[in-house]
């Protein structure tokens, strides 16, 4: 484990995280003095049982969720004290898999994708034809039509991907991204994110699939309870 | 999975590093489109506008029957709020002609010369302040007490020689001078002149209609402030119901990056268009009522006496209520908007 001594980022350093804590009124501690320090272009796994409080490590680096001690640092920027247009801004640069996908319900699959372009106003023509092409690389270039109720699970979990991937975010944050999909697609799908991580992007997946994990051997943290008890280089040796 | 299992190290189980991917997946775009860095175009001026007016569209259209709930509960309540004024303004109206209208008679000392008597009437038809003038000599006053009098009058015989009936000049003030200082100032410059003898008038009607008038129009500011006040309060809420209903996809938007504007102009625009046919429609409604019941009245034997015309909102009430219809349609969608504004 990294021993953070005070929050300075360098500039191979993206993510720091020194003695965080999240506690969710009235009394849930979901994480407890957390130190970590990421490297621009790593890709990395959080690993721990349900509950262990993997999504509210991820939802502090988008700053969906507040530490309630201790500072985060995104980018060089702290979100400890953010302000709303500055989480905006955040958040372009960070491309979000949501466990629960977040999909907008009364736009197409294409416009959903579309949608991560469309907020830093890129032009309709543009964003589209990228839309498809993103959708195309899951797999979904049948479906760009349908609206997102009308998709299987792991078709949705595909269309959170494309339009997370679509920005080229400097930070990727996958919260079990490959939960609702068939092996197949899991392989698809992790080398769409190790595209992405050559390509420059530093990648942050939360899963407990140990055995995906360790099939990818990349540098995995261990939550347990709310504490990091374990940061591996490489799990499988 | 333990690590030491099976799979563990053998090169032939690295099937996630070196997949064969299903068919049509991963076409190596990503890395194109990652490593060309090429930046992508943005809209600009123009297009911005339109994008939003567009997007304001979407926020209409993506839930009918909630916008056409927010339409009509806007087009109730301007037709009730504009029918209330439309109500107050003719009663307003017709009280103001009945109480603004004072009849004064200025009777001529017999004494007086004819020539100052004309240069008196000239005078009060020069004056601005007075809508009719009619000088009664005194013969035309027997003549007119004679007719009163019809077939009874037959003692006033005689009376030619030695009329004892008064000159006089029937004076009808004009209603905008009806202010009860001002009456009081105009009457004081008659009954002045020396060609007067008596000045009467009914100032008593004037004074009390004058207070009808006041006591009416606070009671009408009053209940129209109120009446405003409940309908603002009755779209606001329509719109928040609307707004709580899409919260979800607002907290989706800010978390993919959307900002508080990007977030809300589209509402704020959807609120102005649903303001707008909401009033035009409340406003057309009123209109079409009002011209079926004016027509009614005008044409309606049973009543038997002639009815005043009603008269229907000047243009600068309707705008004025449009306004209403507007501004509660777009500030009621930014005050909604602010509870789910800050995921
Ligand atoms: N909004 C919340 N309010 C209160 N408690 C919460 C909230 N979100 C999460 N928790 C609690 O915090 C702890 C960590 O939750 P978290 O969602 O981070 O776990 P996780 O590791 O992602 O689990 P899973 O693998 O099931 O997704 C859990 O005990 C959970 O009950
Ligand atoms: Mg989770």
């Amino acid at each position: 484990m990294s021993t953070a001594t005070a929050p300075q980022a360098s500039s191979r350093e993206i993510i720091t995280l020194y003695h965080v804590d999240k506690l969710y009124p009235p009394n849930q501690y979901a994480l407890r003095d957390i130190d970590v320090r990421i490297n621009r272009g790593e890709f990395i796994f959080v690993a721990g049982a349900s509950g262990a409080g993997k999504s509210t490590l991820l939802k502090l680096l988008f700053a969906e969720e507040r530490a309630s001690r201790g500072q985060v640092l995104v980018g060089g920027r702290n979100l400890v004290a953010i302000s709303r247009q500055q989480k905006a801004a955040l958040r372009r640069n960070i491309g979000v898999i949501f466990q629960d996908y977040k999909l907008l319900e009364t736009r197409t699959v294409l416009e959903n994708v579309a949608f991560a372009l469309e907020v830093i106003g890129v032009k309709k023509r543009e964003r589209f034809q990228l839309a498809f092409k993103m959708l195309s690389a899951v797999g979904l270039k049948e479906r760009i039509h349908a609206l997102p109720p009308t998709l299987s699970g792991g078709e949705q979990q595909r269309v959170a991907i494309a339009r997370a991937l679509i920005n080229r975010p400097q930070v990727i944050l996958a919260d079990e991204p490959t939960g609702n999909l068939d092996p197949d697609m899991t392989i698809a799908v992790f080398n769409l994110l190790l595209e992405a991580n050559r390509c420059g992007a530093t990648v942050i997946v939360a899963s407990h699939n140990l055995a995906l994990i360790e099939e990818i051997n990349k540098r995995t943290l261990v939550l347990d309870r709310g504490r990091l008890i374990g940061d591996f280089e490489h799990p499988k040796g | 999975m333990d690590p030491q299992g099976p799979n563990g190290g053998d090169g032939t189980s690295h099937r996630l590093s070196m997949p064969e991917p299903p068919p049509g997946i991963g076409t190596g775009f990503l890395t194109d489109y990652w490593q060309s860095q090429r930046s992508l175009p943005v809209m600009q001026g123009p297009e911005v506008l339109l994008y939003y007016l567009q997007q304001g569209m979407r926020t209409v259209l993506a839930l009918p029957t909630s916008s056409v709930i927010t339409v009509l509960t806007i087009a109730v309540s301007l037709f009730l709020l504009a029918g209330f004024l439309l109500v107050l303004q003719n009663v307003d109206r017709l009280l103001s002609e009945a109480g603004n209208t004072l009849y004064v008679t200025a009777y001529i000392k017999d004494t007086a010369e004819p020539e100052v008597v004309t240069q008196f009437v000239q005078q009060l038809e020069n004056n601005p302040r007075v809508r009719e003038v009619e000088y009664i000599s005194k013969e035309r006053a027997l003549d007119l007490f004679r007719e009163d009098l019809g077939p009874r009058s037959g003692f006033l015989e005689g009376l030619d020689q030695s009329n004892p009936l008064p000159a006089s000049v029937d004076i009808v003030l004009q209603p905008e001078e009806l202010d009860v200082e001002k009456i009081d100032g105009v009457l004081e410059g008659i009954r002045a002149q020396p060609v007067v003898e008596e000045l009467v008038y009914g100032s008593e009607w004037v004074d009390r209609m004058q207070r009808v008038i006041k006591i009416f129009r606070a009671f009408g500011m009053t209940s129209l402030l109120v009446a405003l006040g409940i309908i603002v309060f009755l779209i606001s809420n329509t719109i928040k119901l609307v707004i709580y209903a899409r919260r979800d996809e607002i907290g989706i938007m800010q978390l993919v990056g959307a900002s508080a504007t990007f977030v809300r102009i589209p509402f704020v625009l959807g609120g102005l268009m649903q303001g707008l046919a909401g009033s035009a429609l409340g406003l057309l409604l009123l209109k079409g009522g009002f011209t079926i019941l004016n027509y009614e009245i005008r044409n309606s034997t049973i009543v038997g006496v002639a009815l005043p015309d009603l008269v229907f909102l000047n243009v600068g009430a309707i705008i004025l209520l449009t306004l209403v219809g507007l501004i509660v349609g777009a500030v009621g969608s930014l005050f909604a908007l602010r509870k789910f504004m800050n995921v």
